[in-house]
């Protein structure tokens, strides 16, 4: 109150003065909202790329989960149709998964081309049906919707894998890809990651 | 004045939405590992692999263990396995995993029962325990005689998880 007073008693200078100093003390509330929306800018980003890698990374983690859970229970089944009484080094038997296995509206084994698809070093799937090649398909579902996914499995083997012929060992692989972010990517593409397991049985 | 308050509005309306966006990322990230279905998948899943492993089978005994029944999308399962608290050697229970109701509230349970060494016949029922629910389909495997699969789908309405398993019994 004071101070308005003392503004009315000024002359048109004072006048132009008090008009000054408002315009100073306006101008500096607009440069700390502006400061503040920058700041906020930044946080909201870095708020909206936490949250959009967090989700991202916890459907990645479940897409891994579910191959390496597919290549465990291929590996699994396979060693399991393959025991000691297996006399033929050159026959790992006839495993399919699509007629072991079975198929389900939501968890589906198929036939895939076998020969375009990767396998270690060293191992074969010479002996194998459809040469080894087989595609899984999931549906599974969250907030946002289905989801179909699409696996797809390379099963590969190799007789004497320690190169002593005395242990009769042969050793199983299934190697497992699938798109990164999910889907059906198709086999080989730059996106896909793989998971690779191995384990062993002992010929007769 | 007017100019910082539209300002700060609008500032108010992005911190609003940024907390809304906030709270619904976190909850599907929660939800996403939490839910029914996905819980529900672990406990089964682990439960599974826990019981079967403690079966074994002796050449030539139990030929009709583990085995398979039912029909539909709810199949059972039965194996004889060794209680690791009992002093007696060989197989001295059975464990019957088996879906109860119906699609898609189905509960995956599993009963053990006492089984009678001479004969192998089936003997009292000691407990049975829920293992998940929201099951809407249950169906299993067996490979070799030795090999137990399990492809079980769990639904709540929201989710839908798939949990696909396997366990190999220990030979003798």
């Amino acid at each position: 109150m004071h101070v308005v007073l003392l503004y009315t008693q000024r002359s048109s200078k004072g006048r132009n003065k008090k008009m000054t100093s408002r315009s100073n003390r306006s101008a500096l509330t607009i440069i700390e909202a502006m400061i503040a929306v920058f700041i906020f800018g930044f946080v909201c980003i870095g708020a909206t790329l936490f949250l959009f890698n967090a989700v991202r990374e916890t459907r990645r983690a479940t897409l891994h989960d579910n191959a390496a859970r597919l290549a465990l229970l291929l590996c699994d089944t396979w060693r399991a149709l393959a025991p000691k009484g297996a006399t033929d080094p050159n026959d790992p038997n006839t495993f399919n998964p699509v007629t072991t296995l079975g198929s389900g509206s939501n968890l589906n084994m198929s036939i895939a081309n076998g020969s375009a698809f990767t396998y270690p070093t060293g191992f074969s799937t010479g002996y194998l049906v459809n040469g080894g090649g087989f595609k899984i398909t999931m549906t599974t579902r969250d907030l946002s919707g289905n989801k179909t996914d699409a696996y797809y499995a390379q099963l590969s083997y190799m007789n004497n894998p320690t190169g002593d012929t005395a242990l009769k060992l042969r050793a199983l692989n299934v190697t497992i890809r699938w798109g990164l972010n999910g889907g059906d990517p198709g086999y080989n593409t730059a996106t896909n990651k793989s998971f690779l397991f191995t384990t062993y049985i002992q010929l007769k | 004045m007017m100019v910082a308050i539209l300002v700060t509005c609008i500032v108010i309306l992005a911190i609003g939405v940024v907390f809304v966006a906030s709270h619904r990322g976190w909850r599907r990230i929660y939800n996403k590992m939490h839910s029914v279905p996905i819980e529900g998948g672990y406990v089964a899943r682990e439960s599974f692999d826990k019981i079967v492993r403690q079966c074994y089978k002796k050449k030539g005994s139990d030929p009709n263990y583990p085995a398979v029944g039912g029909s539909g999308n709810f199949l059972t399962l039965k194996v004889a396995y060794d209680d690791p608290s009992d002093t007696s050697t060989g197989p001295d229970r059975y464990a019957l995993f088996a879906v109860t109701g119906t699609s898609p509230n189905g509960i995956l349970q599993v009963t053990r029962k006492v089984r009678n060494s001479s004969d192998g016949t089936e003997g009292s029922t000691l407990f049975s325990t829920n293992i998940c629910g929201s099951v809407s389909s249950c169906k299993f495997a067996i490979t070799n005689g030795k090999c137990v699969q399990m492809a079980l789908t769990l639904d709540d309405g929201k989710y839908l998880n798939v949990v696909t398993t396997t366990s190999c019994m220990a030979l003798e």
